[in-house]
């Protein structure tokens, strides 16, 4: 067990710090999210400026444009972008972390040729079209057809919670291909250039008041069957495996964020008035935040060992979904004490104390997907009962 | 970096486990048997395993660990309710005022002071082992020395713990001072640490022992951990755990890395995270186990009463809330 950088993790923390003070004070002011073109421009900007650099996309193998860095190395680089307030991933995070790394593995040479570089340099945003209104966690119901026609498909169908699709090029898409297979059996996973006639939008307001996510409808588009990653009804596997990248490093950036968050919190608590002086002298609060702040700490170790597990080259799986059950919820936990120290700066989603920054109450409103998306809290519980521990399986139709 | 134990740590962990299995049958069914904190053949296999020579220097007879190693063999210990005095016989060999012949078993009582809650309630010292241990008492300046025969007058409890046996002292004899502030420092230091990690074992004996109940039971026709109720309380029992060994193992890297380093904070938040995960999980096995878990018979009471002994020991909740959140406030 050891905490401290190898050599090679050392030196690379301090290249990175160089890079990142050399580029950060040039770098414009980032637009509001609510801005989706906006965001999408400053987003692609820094994508670009991070893969001259050699930064994107750290774990990608380097025939591919990544630096084919060890868990260890991403880990450290993500902490010091983080750190340093850089732009996270943003618009690009489902090419970076979903459909990039499934055609990587799943996909032709052709697909890897025309995608992967565009994604890693920023040229190419993705959206996700997985889930669909009856098909949520219990992703192998859904309903969306495609239906083979020569050397196409004709898709068919809805989809829901996709994230940006707006401003995005290409959706990575999971559709039934077989109506008679059992349903984890008739699925397939292709790419949906969002330009293609008979894509509808509707951006679904969330409850921030944003246009973030969207309904998606599919009204006989067709799709050229070589957009097929992996094969016809393999789609079930190939769909663990983009989801498979989802949990690795992911969380660093967020939880580095949230370090901010308790310094707000202890501003916060000490121009609260009580009483008694401060609200930082309250026993309640102190113990409160001291509390979170452990097991913050503590959720930075369990991402490390999950580093360094995957560093041995072993499958992260449950124990992601550990890190992400309890920091999603410790998360909130921060949100409620922050909340109640505020006051009735608590009625206006804006920052009052940081005009233009991101408000306390766009934060922990924000902040209550983190218990759904990536898979609900009992989702996650499920399958550490299961896969971890050897529960007994959820009845299954 | 990396956060995972070394091939030769899971191998003393496992031998520790082993020696544990034998000796305790893989239940703690033992542990009610208040002979055995007494009994010479198990005090000679705890080092044999090497529990307490562990960090002795080498040329000391020891083997020259860290604390790294220590916890990782001390959650294990956790885990079998393995019986004591563990963590201030393991201390005691570090401090080289003392007689640390093989067998002889240290207790600790802590806080004793002007201020302790015993002298302004005019309520007993509440002594753990002192039939069978020396006496460490720590106060603000150092460590102090207090043989059994010195105590004028204890009297036996009935304890809460059947293997931590207790008495009622009245008056402590001054003893004799073996250490200075610094060295007390850092025996309340690590003694907070193994404390934890011997939280953790309990914790993890609690989710294991609910794992079991979960799958062998049946209700309504079906095993019971097929039940979200159920499974997903047992999956929480896990998340507690495996968060609370992340701190413990985080707090004792830190210090073996730089022994200099401030590190009462990570030391507070692992005890803080794996004393409550020891204490919840254990009530959560009662729960699981339900009418079973109320009775003697089941061992979820065993390790429902450790936790708390542990939890009393060396920094409790209100401490390492204290500690932590003082440091929040410097680094900010």
């Amino acid at each position: 067990v050891i905490l401290q950088d190898s050599p090679a993790e050392a030196q690379l923390r301090r290249e990175i710090r160089q890079w990142l003070a050399s580029v950060l004070p040039d770098l414009p002011a980032s637009p509001p999210s609510s801005d989706l073109v906006a965001r999408r421009a400053f987003d692609t900007a820094w994508q670009q400026q991070l893969w001259r650099a050699g930064y994107a996309a750290p774990a990608w193998p380097r025939q591919y444009g990544g630096r084919q860095a060890t868990p260890g190395e991403e880990f450290v680089i993500m902490e010091e972008l983080a750190s340093a307030h850089a732009p996270d991933v943003g618009v690009n995070f489902v090419g970076l972390l979903h459909a990039g790394p499934t055609i990587m593995t799943e996909g032709s040479d052709e697909q890897k040729d025309r995608h992967l570089q565009a994604i890693l340099s920023g040229t190419h945003v993705w959206c996700q079209g997985f889930s669909e209104p009856d098909a949520g966690s219990d992703l192998a119901s859904l309903r969306t057809t495609a239906t083979r026609d020569g050397d196409h498909y004709r898709v068919s169908g809805q989809k829901v919670w996709t994230s940006r699709a707006q401003i995005a090029d290409f959706c990575e898409l999971l559709v039934r291909t077989d109506q008679c297979a059992p349903r984890h059996r008739g699925l397939t996973w292709m790419i949906l250039p969002m330009d293609t006639p008979g894509v509808e939008i509707r951006p679904l307001r969330n409850l921030q008041g944003d246009d973030e996510f969207s309904e998606v409808f599919f009204d006989d588009v067709i799709v050229p069957a070589e957009n097929v990653v992996g094969r016809e009804n393999d789609g079930w596997r190939v769909a663990q495996v983009t989801l498979s990248f989802e949990r690795g490093t992911a969380l660093v950036s967020h939880m580095i964020q949230t370090r901010h968050v308790v310094d707000d919190v202890i501003d916060a608590a000490r121009q609260a008035r009580t009483d008694s002086g401060s609200a930082w002298q309250d026993t309640d609060v102190r113990h409160t935040l001291a509390r979170i702040a452990a097991e913050l700490d503590a959720l930075w170790s369990l991402a490390k060992r999950n580093a360094s597990l995957a560093e041995q080259g072993q499958q992260i799986g449950a124990g992601g979904s550990i890190l992400k059950l309890r920091y999603s919820e410790v998360c909130q936990e921060l949100d409620v004490l922050r909340l109640s120290l505020i006051g009735r700066a608590g009625l206006t989603m804006q920052n009052l104390a940081a005009p233009g920054e991101l408000g306390p109450v766009e934060a922990a409103l924000g902040n209550l997907a983190l218990t759904i998306g990536g898979g609900t809290s009992n989702i996650q519980r499920n399958i550490i009962a299961e896969r971890l521990l050897g529960l007994p399986r959820d009845p299954r139709p | 970096m990396d956060f995972l134990p070394t091939d030769e740590q899971v191998a003393m962990a496992d031998a520790v486990a082993q020696m544990c299995h034998r000796q305790l049958r893989g239940r703690p069914r033992r542990v009610l048997d208040p002979e055995l904190c007494t009994d010479r053949d198990w005090w000679a296999l705890l080092e044999e395993a090497g529990v307490f020579a562990l960090r002795s220097a080498e040329n000391a007879g020891g083997l020259g660990l860290g604390l790294v190693d220590a916890v990782i063999v001390f959650d294990q210990l956790g885990y079998f309710l393995a019986p004591g005095p563990l963590v201030a016989t393991h201390l005691a060999r570090l401090l080289p005022d003392l007689d640390n012949a093989q067998g002889l078993a240290y207790t600790h009582l802590g806080a004793v002071g002007s201020a302790s809650a015993a002298d302004a309630h005019r309520m007993p010292h509440i002594v753990e082992h002192l039939g069978s241990a020396r006496l460490i008492i720590s106060d603000g300046e150092g460590l102090r020395l207090v043989e059994s025969a010195e105590v004028a007058e204890a009297t036996a409890l009935n304890s809460m713990d059947p293997g931590t046996p207790v008495h009622a002292v009245a008056v402590l004899p001054a003893g004799r001072r073996v250490a200075e502030s610094v060295a007390g420092c850092r025996w309340l230091r690590d003694g907070t640490l193994l404390t934890a990690a011997l939280q953790v074992g309990i914790a993890a004996r609690a989710t294991e022992f609910a794992r079991v109940h979960a799958v062998d039971r049946h209700a309504f026709g079906q095993q019971i951990g097929t039940f979200q109720a159920v499974k997903h309380k047992v999956a929480d029992m896990l998340v507690r755990t495996e968060v609370a060994r992340c701190a413990v193992h985080a707090a004792a890297s830190v210090i073996d890395e730089n022994a200099e380093a401030p590190h009462d904070v990570g030391v507070a938040q692992a005890k803080l995270l794996a004393d409550a995960a020891a204490v919840d999980n254990s009530l959560a096995l009662i729960q699981v186990q339900a009418g079973m878990g109320f009775t003697w018979e089941s061992d979820a009471h065993l390790l429902l009463k450790r936790a708390r002994v542990y939890a009393l020991n060396f920094a409790g909740r209100r401490e390492c809330l204290s500690i932590i959140a003082d440091s929040l406030e410097d680094a900010s």
